[in-house]
This record gives structure tokens, C-alpha cells and sequence, in this order.
């Protein structure tokens, strides 16, 4: 009998450290920050005050919130080009052995490095190569004949954000390869070789096979990839800390510096609380895609 | 027209060499079966011969025409895969029909494909499904209809039935020899079992370690095995293998003489279950032996018998024998019914040469 009871509520035992954990430091922050937002408030100060949505209404008014959110959606839509489609079209690339195994293992190897980086390094070395002049890029400008297309790449509005994002797509490319290397080479491959002898070339073989193979994989690393998009901050902060003017601040950025220097907490809250709901509607869309397998 | 020629074919993988300078004959309209233990080279050669292997040395041609460079999908074969290698995303009808479609036929004539070859495999009420909701058998018939729906030239199969339990493996045996009689079809055809060969072909092709061991008809292989090891693989129960001794008139094992004229030397005599008898009779060599085990399968039933020196035999008895385990049993063997093997284990003579 206490043997059955034990057995009964083991596995709550075994979920309860991990619940209390999550419940301690996720769900009640996440609660109590959505109450936040509702006050206005100051971290130095102790008195704060009710204003309903008054943050939001500052919020939604704040040329800035939207070149933040405009900012992360472009962020998203090039990350999505990057590290879905081209990752996964590299991968079937290198899985397909159109080059051989010590290519195969030197491209991987090579495509893979940024990724174990820390994001600062990255930033720095990112740094570097974009200053004018002395920096690669421009370097590699003035050396071909090209010096028209030169910028301060991180010092024009025009150009900052799409540099710091073209940035993370170098960092984290390479991992997505790997990921769907891993998904491809998990399909069998007499699927390929029964449709080879049916006739079909390589580009066909990727449409039949690799793409409805791997398709549970691409849909969960896009959604992985839109959270980054829309969480993104340490990359920027590093390289331009959303400046110049504003330019590159992304919803991370902006809510960092409502906090942490303009110090109007209940403001950043209801930034908080805007990119929880925007990754909230991208993970219910990614149940339902899921549910209809 | 369908003429298959393999002329000195080998495989390398690395320095191992997979097939091993191997000639082979395929006519048309001809059922062959290629056999062996696992790892002999089966599934290798008949990668060879689609063009999902590349051959190392020797000549594949098919009507006069040499293939070793033709790329697989031009060669004009279809293969039936051990996994079936259904497409899991597309509908029956869509697995059968996309050798088509890549070949850019027009789509009244997929759809008359279709259907006929659906229709000669009663898939007809499966054709909108999707590969997962199907049972094994029902895969196994999409598989062999995506090769139908092709027309193809050979057809070649490995280790199709593998897969499925004993009784589907039967009704699909039926099946496939059926085909092969309703396309009028030449078919190549892998398999580690020896009943799936007998059963299925016209010649088999006894493969060990990436040669040939022997090809024939299945009759010539079992009355006639050119050495120990077709002996031995084929028939089941196996044949009964005893080592002898030739003095250039009879020859003398553990159970008894045989008057044979064959080289002197050391030999082994072979003899089929079926054809050891029960008592002792006149002109045969007898012996006895006590009864280990009886199986009991029905229509007939096997004894194990410890002759005197404790060699085994397997004899064929009749489904309700009387006959125990622990009893005495008398036995004999007519001459003819004595195949004797050389040392290096090739067939000597059989006397009387019937
Ligand atoms: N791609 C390969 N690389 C190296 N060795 C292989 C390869 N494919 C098969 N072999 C070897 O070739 C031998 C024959 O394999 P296979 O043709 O699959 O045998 P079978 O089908 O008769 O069981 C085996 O020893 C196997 O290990
Ligand atoms: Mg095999």
C-alpha cells in the first residue's frame, strides 16, 4: 500500500525541485513584472505610484519603442533567411558528400567556430573589422577598387543595424548548419537512393525528401531563431549599444536602458512585458503548425 | 528484351574486395535469385547492378549495352528495397507515381499507371493513404507497385520479405511468383533464405564470400551440389555431412561403407534426410543409431539419431511416426543416395550416376 502511494507521487517529487525553481525565478517574476508595469516607479527610490497603463500609453507613443520593434522584426526576418534557409540548404549541401568526408568535417568544423565564442569577443572583433579605413572591410574596399561603397558601417544610421545583425548571422549560421546536418542525416538514406533511380537529380532529391524530412526540425529552430530575434540584446549592446541615435536599439537594448539608466522601471516592465507577449503569440502559432502533423 | 551480362565484376571498399571477380548470366524473362549468408556480397552486387554502387573492375551490360557508367536512373531498373524505402509525406498513389511525374509524363497517362498497376495489386482502396497507415504487407505491395508502375527493364528486390512474419512472408512469396508470371517480367532477387529461393526461381545463384559458388537450377542444386558449402546451404533441414575415407574402390565413414569409386584420400560423404531409411535392407548400407530427438512438423517429422561413434544424422520419418526419442533405431542408405565431396570440398561422384 505505501509502496503503490510512494510510486503515486514519485514523479511529483522527482518535477517539485525543478517546478519550485521555475516557479521562484520564471513564473512569479514574470507576474510580478506584469504588475510593475502598472506603477511608476524608480529602483532608488522606495514610494511608487498606480498609473494603469499609463506606460504603455507612453510606450505605444515613444518613437523609439517602434524603431526597437521594427528593428528585432528585421532582425527576425534576416535571421530566418540566414539560419533556417541558407543553414538548411548548406547542411544538405554538406550531408549530400558533394565533397568529401575531410572537407565536409573542415567546412562544419569551420562554419561551427563563431558559435562557441562569447558574444563580446564577437562584438569586439566585429568592431575591428568594420572601423573605417584601417578595418577589413574597408581595406578590402580600397584594395579592389570599390572604395564608393565604403561607410563608417557602425556609425550611420543607414547601415548600423543591418551590420550588427549580419553579425549574429556569421555567429550562429554555422550552429544551424550542424543542427539540421544532424536532422538530414537522420533521414534513411534508401529514401535518396530510391529516388535517384526514379531519376531525380540533386535539387529534386532536396524537395522530395530532405525538406518534408526535416520539416518538424526547420519549424521548431525558425521559432528558436524568432526568440533570439526578439530577445536580442548582448551583441548590440556590445557593438553600439543601440546608437547612433537610436538606430540600432532593439526591444532588449531599450528596455535595458529604461531601466538600468533612464531609471523608469515601471516603463522597462512594460517593455518586459511587450516582448513576453510577442514571443508568447510566436510559440502558440508554433503549437498549431506542430498540431497539424 | 532483357539480357543482363556481369563480367568479371568486382567491388573494392578500400582494400577489402567486397565481390571478387564474378560472372554472371541474367536472361530474359528469367526469375534469378542470388543467395548466401549474411555479408557474402549480395545486397553489394545487386547495388552494382542498379547503379548505386560503382563497379571497381569488370563489365555490366544490359542488352549488349555497357552500364558501368550509366547512371542508375538511366540503366531502366526498378528496386524494391528491404525498408520498402516508402516516401513518408506522399500518398500510395503519390510513392508509385513520382518516378513518373519526375519524367515529366503527362498526367492522364500517371493516372491509367496508376491505377492498372493498383489494381493488379488490389491497392486500389489504399491509394490516398499515407505510408504510415499501412501494414507491413500493404507497404511491401506499394513498394513492388512503384517498381511496376515504372516498367522496367529488371526488376531487382533485396531481401523484400524480411520483414514481414511468416505467414504474409507465404502469401507474398505466391505473389511475386504470380508477378512474375503476369508481367512476363525479368527479376533479380536477394535473400539469406534458402526456401525463398527454391521457392521463387527459375536459377539460383549461390553467392559465399563475394563469389559464386554455383549456379543452377534450384533442382541442380539440391540433387547435384557442386561442393560442400551448396551442400550445406541448401535444403532444409541440411544435408547430412560426414567425414569419410576413400580407398580408390569404397568408401568408409563413422556410418559405414559405401561401395563409391572415387580418388583415394580423405572425403566427406553427404546424404539428404530424405533419403536415409528406416530398417535394414538388402544392397544398402545399414547401420543404427538411438533417437536424440523427434520433430514433429505434420506431414513429416525429423529424427536426430547418434549413430555409434556419436555422429549426428538427420533422417526424414513420416508426419505420425511411432518412433521416440531414446529408441533404437536401424538404418540405411542406398549408394545412390551418397554424394561424396574432395578435400578442397568439390563434388567427386556419385555412384550410381543417375
Ligand atoms: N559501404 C561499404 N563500405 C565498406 N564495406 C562495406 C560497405 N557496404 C558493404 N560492405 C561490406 O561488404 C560485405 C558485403 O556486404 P553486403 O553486400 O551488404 O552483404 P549481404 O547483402 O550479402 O548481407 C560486408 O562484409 C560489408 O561489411
Ligand atoms: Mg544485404
Amino acid at each position: 500500500m505505501k509502496a503503490q502511494t510512494l510510486r503515486r507521487i514519485a514523479p511529483y517529487l522527482f518535477l517539485f525541485p525543478s517546478l519550485l525553481l521555475l516557479v521562484a525565478f520564471v513564473y512569479a517574476p514574470a507576474v510580478e513584472n506584469m504588475v510593475y508595469s502598472l506603477f511608476s516607479w524608480s529602483s532608488v527610490r522606495t514610494d511608487s505610484r498606480f498609473v494603469g497603463f499609463d506606460n504603455y500609453r507612453e510606450l505605444f507613443a515613444n518613437p523609439i519603442f517602434w524603431r526597437s520593434l521594427v528593428n528585432n522584426v528585421l532582425y527576425a526576418v534576416i535571421s530566418i533567411v540566414f539560419q533556417v534557409f541558407f543553414a538548411l540548404v548548406l547542411a544538405a549541401v554538406l550531408v549530400a558528400g558533394v565533397f568529401g568526408p575531410l572537407l565536409r568535417n573542415l567546412f562544419r568544423t569551420a562554419f561551427f567556430l563563431p558559435s562557441i565564442l562569447p558574444v563580446t569577443v564577437v562584438g569586439l572583433l566585429w568592431q575591428l573589422i568594420y572601423q573605417p579605413t584601417i578595418g577589413l572591410i574597408d581595406q578590402v574596399l580600397w584594395a579592389t577598387g570599390l572604395q564608393g561603397l565604403s561607410h563608417v558601417w557602425l556609425g550611420e544610421e543607414a547601415t548600423v543595424m543591418i551590420s550588427v545583425i549580419l553579425v549574429s548571422q556569421w555567429q550562429w549560421t554555422g550552429y544551424m548548419i550542424v543542427l539540421f546536418m544532424v536532422a538530414i542525416q537522420a533521414i534513411p538514406n534508401d529514401l535518396y537512393e530510391a529516388l535517384r533511380m526514379e531519376g531525380a537529380n540533386r535539387i529534386q532529391q532536396f524537395f522530395h525528401i530532405t525538406m518534408p524530412g526535416v520539416r518538424e526540425s526547420t519549424l521548431i529552430l525558425a521559432i528558436i531563431t524568432i526568440f533570439g530575434a526578439f530577445k536580442v540584446f548582448d551583441i548590440v549592446w556590445v557593438m553600439t549599444a543601440g546608437g547612433p541615435n537610436n538606430a540600432s536599439e532593439v526591444l532588449g537594448t531599450h528596455m535595458y536602458r529604461s531601466a538600468f539608466r533612464n531609471d523608469v522601471s515601471g516603463y522597462a516592465a512594460a517593455v518586459a512585458t511587450v516582448i513576453f507577449f510577442i514571443t508568447l503569440a510566436v510559440g502558440i502559432i508554433q503549437i498549431r503548425l506542430q498540431r497539424q502533423d | 528484351m532483357s539480357e543482363l551480362r556481369l563480367r568479371n565484376a568486382t567491388k573494392r571498399f578500400g582494400a577489402v574486395t567486397v565481390i571478387d571477380g564474378l560472372d554472371l548470366d541474367v536472361h530474359d524473362r528469367e526469375f534469378v535469385v542470388l543467395v548466401g549468408p549474411s555479408g557474402c556480397g549480395k545486397s553489394t552486387l545487386l547495388r552494382m547492378i542498379a547503379g548505386l554502387e560503382d563497379i571497381s573492375g569488370g563489365d555490366l551490360t544490359i542488352d549488349g549495352q555497357r552500364m558501368n557508367e550509366v547512371p542508375a536512373a538511366r540503366r531502366g531498373l526498378a528496386m524494391v528495397f528491404q525498408s520498402y524505402a516508402l516516401y513518408p509525406h506522399m500518398t500510395v498513389a503519390e510513392n508509385m507515381s513520382v518516378g513518373l511525374r519526375i519524367a515529366g509524363e503527362d498526367k492522364a497517362t500517371i493516372r491509367t499507371k496508376v491505377a492498372e498497376t493498383a489494381r493488379i495489386l488490389q491497392l486500389e482502396a489504399l491509394l490516398d493513404r499515407k505510408p504510415k497507415a499501412l501494414s507491413g504487407g500493404q507497404r511491401q505491395r506499394v513498394a513492388i507497385g512503384r517498381a511496376i508502375v515504372r516498367n522496367p527493364r529488371i526488376f531487382l528486390f533485396d531481401e523484400p520479405l524480411s520483414n514481414l512474419d511468416a505467414a504474409l512472408r507465404l502469401q507474398m512469396r505466391l505473389e511475386l511468383a504470380r508477378l512474375h508470371g503476369e508481367l512476363a517480367a525479368t527479376m533479380i532477387y536477394v535473400t539469406h533464405d534458402q526456401v525463398e529461393a527454391m521457392t521463387l526461381a527459375d536459377r539460383i545463384v549461390v553467392m559465399n564470400a563475394g563469389r559464386i559458388e554455383q549456379i543452377g537450377t534450384p533442382e541442380e542444386l539440391y540433387q547435384r551440389p557442386a561442393n560442400l558449402f551448396v551442400a550445406g546451404f541448401i535444403g532444409s533441414p541440411k544435408m547430412n555431412l560426414v567425414a569419410a575415407r576413400s580407398d580408390g574402390t569404397a568408401v568408409s565413414s563413422a556410418i559405414g561403407r559405401f561401395p563409391i569409386q572415387v580418388a583415394e584420400g580423405p572425403v566427406t560423404i553427404g546424404v539428404r534426410p530424405e533419403n536415409i531409411v528406416i530398417g535394414q535392407h538388402e544392397g544398402m548400407t545399414t547401420l543404427s543409431g538411438r533417437v536424440d530427438v523427434v520433430e514433429r512438423l505434420g506431414a513429416n517429422s525429423f529424427a536426430y539419431v547418434a549413430a555409434g561413434d556419436g555422429t549426428m544424422l538427420t533422417v526424414e520419418l513420416p508426419g505420425m511416426t511411432r518412433i521416440r526419442a531414446g529408441e533404437q533405431l536401424d538404418l540405411s542408405i542406398g549408394p545412390e543416395a551418397a554424394t561424396v565431396f574432395g578435400p578442397d570440398g568439390a563434388l567427386m561422384g556419385r555412384v550410381p550416376d543417375r
